[in-house]
């Protein structure tokens, strides 16, 4: 009987963390593809030139539509590598001769679809020397697409097709001709041009949706980055309160911090998050820098999950990632639980693109991240400035003062942009213990609707800061305590009773000299007491 | 033609036996000397840690960049900006063309730094800089300091005891936690040798073992070099200046009391030039741990000591965190931080706060004082990447005293406190006697200890005050050292003390007493009972 028992607890723990394995594969797989979908080939990085930033922005596009990719330079190209490929960026930011002939082969034999970007290579793709191409130097152009047309930039080394565009084409429009922003030739789509601008980005971003036949409507989204608990929280409320009352729906990024999460002064900063939540704010969490979390990933890990599990039992609900794209370039074990969250906005990254080969993976949805200044440069023939052709959040930095609030306020209200709830796409992650969804028909935690309706909590006002410090063993040091009190208790019981007849030990024996001299001489004394006495 | 034989076959010989023991008398005289023996030691020693591969020096934690700079030196950038303070680098570049670098700082190290490029560049006439040359430097001064200081203890005797002393004396100063930061180019290896001179040569003088215009000379240059090797050193030099100008009691020859005021008055001038000329030197990293790491991490209520400050109670939620822990870096530049926390936040309004709330403070000389018994940073590395020990392994050779002092004293300051009980009660009959006989110069051992703990203590509120607990500018490393010095010399004295009481004990009369102890108690009984 007992056997069986043990042999059962055995088998029970065998199967449990089986299952929780399996349980968290299986939630990694809804997110992440297991294959990347497109090879991303680059010559170089051309660090110092107009082109620095463009496989940075081939990259960022890439996670704002969701797709994998694998990175490779054409120096460490292998022979074969693309023919496991349907799709294959070709990036190529100099015009320096290609020395990588198994490159060379490959690319001649190509037959699945192909996007390349940049300088043409003679001969590398034969379909490609046939198109007629205009290099101009020193023009002022603006690319336009959807009606809308984008901030004038100068361009020192313009190459465009020398072709009228079709209708309804992006364009880049150079002084009064036009032409289009790329061509494609059967499997073959050519964007001749792409510096680092925001107008160059969407319209190669369109060009990607397009390639990559994704059909769905665009969404633009406003977001607030960068608040932390000691950020101006008057200007956050206030912010909040201007957008609430001009019906603008808004996300504000929370940078996590897991420090000190049961101080008065995060109570606080999760008050303020909630009245952002009750005035049609959605709370989107940004990646933490990961030059903070240096020691290791088992520290971002475990970071987050304190951040996000103290975050939901304080009403504050985050329903996004804000991130730049070299996160995707981690391991998706070393940044869980950030591939967790479903939806997310890719947002400019700082860092320089690091060289080498590598394999991204993706968030289910995600959108571009402009700046409120490219809103600003852009004009739109209607009143309406209608939408970008991918997804897009506009980055609003947080107003220093109600003068900039107004401003701001005034830019988005005066474009009459067409912005759509965070919180009304269909964000769904599960962390830990909490399963939170949101839709068009709310939030729900675990399953239930919850109000966001905003409630003030008294905060803790005598919280007390200096913890008094633990010791180890300190059961055993106050049981000791307690066991030597005693002791010295009755040794100084034993003590004063020791003293006490010592005493008179001691008096006794002057009395015994007393004694024996009163046996001298009783003769003397006695008779006179004896006469004394009544 | 015999005589003439003997003459020449013999002469040599004797003249040779002559020399031999000529030589052998000198060596006696000088070699086997207890201090110069100790230093010889100590220089066997740093020949093998430092010049010998596997060669030990510290990372580097880019804090002297722009002090090497100022020397037309560079970093070579062969490691990673992670690994940088995980090994230590050996070489590095020396610029080839005009240095327009505008971040350029010159300090009391340079002219060391330039002695040690020019030797460089002498001996291999390539661009590349060994740090070994500048160790060379340091460690020739290192020896003298040391010299200095094991003379101070020995009083120049030749006894048993002051060989022991002196072994002592090379366990604790010659420890690779020391030594190890010759082979850098942190500002500590250069203040090592300079306060042990400041306080030795003040010893020697009270105790005329060496001409007095050299002691000068020595203490008054390193006093100079000390207070203008960095901003927070400078005022030291106010201090330091004021007392030279009282040496100037010690002797009644004319020539040394003008020297004494002319140089104090220089030492003064110097230092107040150089508080307000140098740059402060304090970097957003050491202002932020002043705070976080420091005022609000003891506060009872971190809101209203920010409130205090006049920041953002808000900002509570940083207290205890470290400059790379909990904000990125471009908040962490960002305009917003810099006007509503950095710009708010001064050494200076620290000590005032500090001083206001006796109870932090005591709280963070408990944290400094032990995080000053390491004397090495817990994150610096000691071996090159080359030898392929794992990132921030720190050697283990010959640092008994290190471990001790890490492990097992007691790193509070309570114990600091009774420790300077012990240093005064000892000494300070030498300062009375010494002013009761009108004699100044008995006063200079009790003063020269006192410099060297006034040095230590200066340090350790500098330290707090600017950086908190974390200690990123190395004052630390001075108040570890100035309790080392006062330790050894209270040591030293104690041995001495030892020795003398028993050599004034007359063995064979106790023994006689022992022996007669049976009788004199019966002598006693006798006498109660006669009594009785």
């Amino acid at each position: 009987m007992k056997q069986s028992i043990l042999i059962l607890i055995v088998l029970a723990l065998l199967v449990l963390p089986m299952s929780i394995i399996y349980g968290e594969d299986a939630g990694d797989k809804e997110t992440i593809s297991t294959t990347t979908e497109v090879l991303l080939i680059y010559d170089q990085l051309a660090a110092d030139t107009v082109y620095r930033d463009n496989l940075n922005t081939v990259e960022t596009l890439l996670s704002a539509l969701s797709r994998t990719a694998e990175r490779s330079s054409i120096d460490d190209y292998r022979a074969g590598q693309m023919s496991g490929y349907q799709k294959v960026i070709i990036l190529k930011n100099t015009e320096n001769a290609i020395n990588n002939p198994a490159f060379i082969a490959d690319c001649q034999n190509y037959s699945g679809a192909l996007l390349y970007i940049g300088f043409v290579a003679p001969g590398l793709i034969p379909s490609l020397d046939s198109v007629p191409i205009s290099r101009q130097m020193g023009r002022t152009v603006s690319v336009n697409m959807n009606g809308l047309a984008g901030n004038s930039i100068w361009i020192d080394d313009l190459r465009v097709v020398d072709e009228r565009p079709g209708p309804g084409e992006t364009t880049i429009g150079v002084g009064t001709s036009a032409y289009p922003f790329s061509k494609t030739l059967d499997r073959l789509t050519y964007v001749p041009t792409l510096i680092s601008d925001p107008g160059f980005a969407l319209g190669l971003g369109e060009i990607l949706k397009d390639w990559f036949g994704l059909a769905t409507a665009a969404h633009m989204t406003l977001l607030i980055p960068d608040i932390y608990p000691f950020s101006d929280l008057n200007m956050v409320i206030e912010t909040s309160n201007a957008f609430y009352a001009s019906g603008i729906p808004f996300a504000l990024g929370v940078v996590p911090i897991d420090d000190n999460m049961d101080f008065p002064a995060m109570a606080r900063f999760y008050q303020v998050l909630r009245y952002v939540q009750s005035r049609n704010g959605t709370i989107i969490v940004h990646r933490p820098s990961p030059v903070t979390v240096s020691d290791g990933n088992a520290v971002l890990s475990e970071k987050m999950y304190a951040v996000i599990t103290k975050m939901v039992e304080n009403g504050v609900y985050p329903l996004g990632l804000a991130t730049g794209e070299s996160l995707f370039f981690d391991k998706v074990s070393n940044v869980s639980p950030l591939n967790l969250f479903s939806s997310g906005v890719i947002l400019p990254d700082p860092g320089i693109t690091e060289p080498g080969s590598k394999e991204t993976w993706a968030l289910s949805s995600a959108s571009l991240g402009i700046s409120l200044e490219t809103i600003e440069r852009t004009s739109s023939q209607n009143r309406n400035f209608g939408n970008y052709p991918i997804n897009t959040t506009i980055v609003m930095p947080l107003p220093e003062n109600e003068a900039a609030l107004a401003a701001q306020l005034g830019v988005i209200n005066n474009k009459w942009l067409s912005l759509t709830d965070y919180k009304r796409l269909n964000n769904y992650w599960t962390i830990g213990q909490n399963t939170i969804t949101s839709s068009a028909s709310g939030i729900r935690v675990n399953g239930l609707p919850v109000s966001l309706s905003y409630d003030e909590e008294p905060i803790e006002a005598d919280y007390r800061y200096q913890k008094p410090p633990e010791y180890s063993l300190e059961k055993i040091f106050t049981a000791g305590n307690t066991f030597l009190l005693t002791v010295v208790g009755i040794i100084i019981v034993l003590f004063i009773v020791i003293v006490v007849f010592s005493r008179r030990v001691y008096l006794n024996k002057f009395r015994k000299i007393a004694h024996n001299e009163e046996k001298n001489e009783p003769v003397k004394t006695s008779p006179e007491q004896e006469d004394n006495t009544p | 033609m015999n005589r003439n034989m003997d003459n020449n076959t013999l002469q040599p010989e004797k003249k040779l036996n002559q020399s031999i023991l000529k030589i052998r008398a000198w060596s006696f005289d000088y070699l086997l000397k207890p201090s110069t023996l100790g230093v010889l030691v100590l220089f066997g020693l740093l020949v093998v840690v430092l010049f010998l591969p596997p060669v030990i020096g510290m990372a580097d934690d880019g804090s002297t960049a722009a002090i090497i700079l100022g020397s037309n030196l560079y970093n070579l950038g062969e490691l990673d900006p992670k690994e940088t303070q995980a090994f230590f680098q050996k070489d590095w570049g020396i610029m080839e063309y005009f240095n327009d670098n505008g971040n350029t700082q010159i300090t009391s190290q340079t002219p060391f730094l330039n002695a040690a490029k020019n030797l460089d560049i002498a001996y291999t006439w390539d661009w590349l800089f060994d740090i070994r040359f500048y160790g060379a430097v340091i460690a020739l001064f290192y020896l003298i300091a040391m010299y200095f200081l094991f003379e101070t203890v020995t009083y120049g005797k030749r006894s048993k005891w002051a060989y022991v002393i002196v072994g002592l004396g090379v366990i604790i100063f010659g420890d690779t936690a020391y030594s190890a930061w010759i082979n850098s180019f942190y500002p500590q290896a250069l203040s090592f040798i300079l306060v042990i001179i400041l306080g030795s040569s003040l010893i020697l003088m009270g105790q005329e073992k060496l001409n007095d215009y050299l002691l000068l000379g020595c203490f008054f240059l390193s006093a100079l070099l000390l207070c203008l090797l960095n901003q927070q050193y400078a005022l030291l030099g106010l201090f330091l200046g004021i007392l030279g100008i009282n040496l100037k009691y010690v002797d009644k020859k004319k020539h040394y009391q003008r020297i004494c005021v002319i140089c104090g008055s220089l030492l003064i001038l110097s230092s107040l030039a150089a508080f307000f000329i140098m740059p402060n030197g304090l970097t957003k990293l050491s202002t932020y741990h002043s705070m976080t790491r420091g005022v609000l991490m003891t506060a009872n209520n971190p809101e209203q000591a920010l409130e205090e400050f006049s920041i953002n109670p808000q900002y509570a939620v940083l207290t205890g965190t470290s400059y790379y822990q909990a904000i990125s870096p471009e908040t962490m530049d960002s305009q917003e931080m810099e006007t509503a926390f950095f710009s708010k936040v001064n050494p200076t309004g620290v000590a005032i706060y500090y001083l206001a709330n006796p109870g932090q403070l005591y709280e963070m000389l408990n944290r400094s004082v032990d995080s000053s018994f390491n004397i090495r940073p817990a994150w610096l590395g000691n071996y090159e990447i080359t030898q392929g020990d794992p990132p921030g392994t720190q050697t283990s050779f010959f640092t008994l005293w290190s471990y001790i002092k890490a492990n097992y004293l007691p790193g509070n300051f309570g114990f600091i406190t009774i420790w300077m009980g012990v240093l005064i009660g000892v000494y300070v009959r030498f300062f009375r006697k010494g002013i009761i006989e009108k004699n100044e110069r008995n006063t200079l051992r009790f003063v020269g200890l006192m410099t060297w703990l006034f040095i230590g203590l200066w340090e350790l509120y500098v330290a707090i005050i600017t950086s908190g607990d974390t200690d990123t500018l190395g004052h630390l490393f001075i108040f570890s050292l100035t309790f080392d010095l006062i330790s050894f010399v209270i040591l030293g004295k104690f041995i001495h003390w030892l020795e003398k009481q028993l050599r004034k004990v007359d063995w064979e009369a106790r023994k006689q007493a022992f022996k007669n102890r049976n009788k004199d108690k019966k002598k006693n009984q006798e006498q109660r009972g006669y009594r009785l």
